[in-house]
């Protein structure tokens, strides 16, 4: 189905578009979460939260970008509306168990495998998303979205709402950070 | 100097480690679990609403009203109409030639012609 008729489709609130919608985007993007959350259950928690929040909010979309852009865009906002929220009950743990709370402090994820890395990739893959997951958000959505999910600096441009240019800076800041931090993990951690 | 050639190109190829990387893919009963969500997510978005509503001072007041409005138009009605049976029972003769078609002068009046 063509793209307009398909979301002309999904207005209309027919359940095979929203099937055919599902069908189409949902590796990409549990993919996109999974690159940035590292937590198959959790990425795909928000996979669903994404998909309803299309169905819940379609009537808004114009048409002004592609449809997968738009997609793009919610998913990136769930994952980063979801990482904020985990720092956040994070830190409270942390200040509860400060004052004797029972709170337990989540620990950190474990070192993540992508299941799509190649099998000789897998260990190194392993370091640079743990060394992701210490870039500022920018640098790190436009890093997933362009090595990861293979966006061209145009597209990543429209899903982040940023100019081509700002692109271009976020990607040489988050190559030159992770250099430090390869650097800094190669030299004393290993 | 060759350890931190090494770990130059250790650092290179951790960069380019996601070259060539596949996408993940969700599990087979992804839009299964998506559906119920989604129909959970309904029914308790109405839920939700219809408690906000019933909450609200306001609305519980003019529904009050209402329905004690309602209340009395019916009572009001089902009284009308027992009074007007009541007029009616007052002349049973009448009712019993009315019922049983007695009110004609003769039974050829009612062939027609």
């Amino acid at each position: 189905m063509v793209e307009e008729h398909l979301v002309e489709a999904l207005k209309t609130r027919q359940q095979s578009a929203f099937r055919q919608l599902v069908e189409q985007y949902q590796h990409m993007v549990f993919n996109t979460a999974l690159s940035m959350i590292h937590n198959h259950e959790e990425a795909e928690d928000i996979a669903q939260e994404v998909f309803i929040q299309v169905y819940e909010s379609v009537q808004k979309f114009k048409g002004e970008s592609k449809l997968s852009t738009w997609i793009y865009r919610i998913t990136v906002t769930k994952v980063l509306d979801w990482q904020r929220h985990k720092q956040r009950k994070k830190r409270f743990a942390i200040i509860t168990s400060l004052f004797g709370a029972n709170n337990e402090v989540e620990r950190d994820v474990p070192d993540f495998v992508h299941p799509g890395v190649l099998m000789e990739n897998k260990e190194r893959s392993a370091v640079l998303f743990k060394a992701l997951n210490k870039l500022p958000e920018n640098q790190r959505v436009a890093f997933v979205l362009n090595k990861v999910e293979g966006q061209n600096y145009q597209d990543v441009a429209d899903i982040m709402g940023v100019s081509v240019g700002a692109v271009e800076s976020y990607m040489h800041r988050a190559k030159q950070n992770l250099r430090k931090l390869l650097e800094t993990y190669y030299y004393t951690d290993k | 100097m060759e350890n931190k050639d090494n770990i130059n190109s250790e650092i290179d190829a951790t960069l380019n480690s996601l070259d060539r990387i596949g996408r993940a893919e969700v599990s087979p009963y992804f839009y299964t679990r998506l559906e119920a969500k989604l129909q959970q997510r309904k029914l308790s978005v109405f839920d939700n609403f219809l408690q906000q509503v019933l909450n609200r001072p306001a609305v519980a007041v003019s529904m009050l009203t209402v329905f004690l409005v309602l209340n009395i138009i019916a009572i009001r009605g089902v009284s009308a109409v027992s009074n007007v049976s009541a007029a009616r029972s007052s002349s049973p003769l009448q009712n019993f030639a009315t019922e049983y078609n007695m009110n004609t002068a003769s039974m050829y009046n009612n062939s027609g012609r």
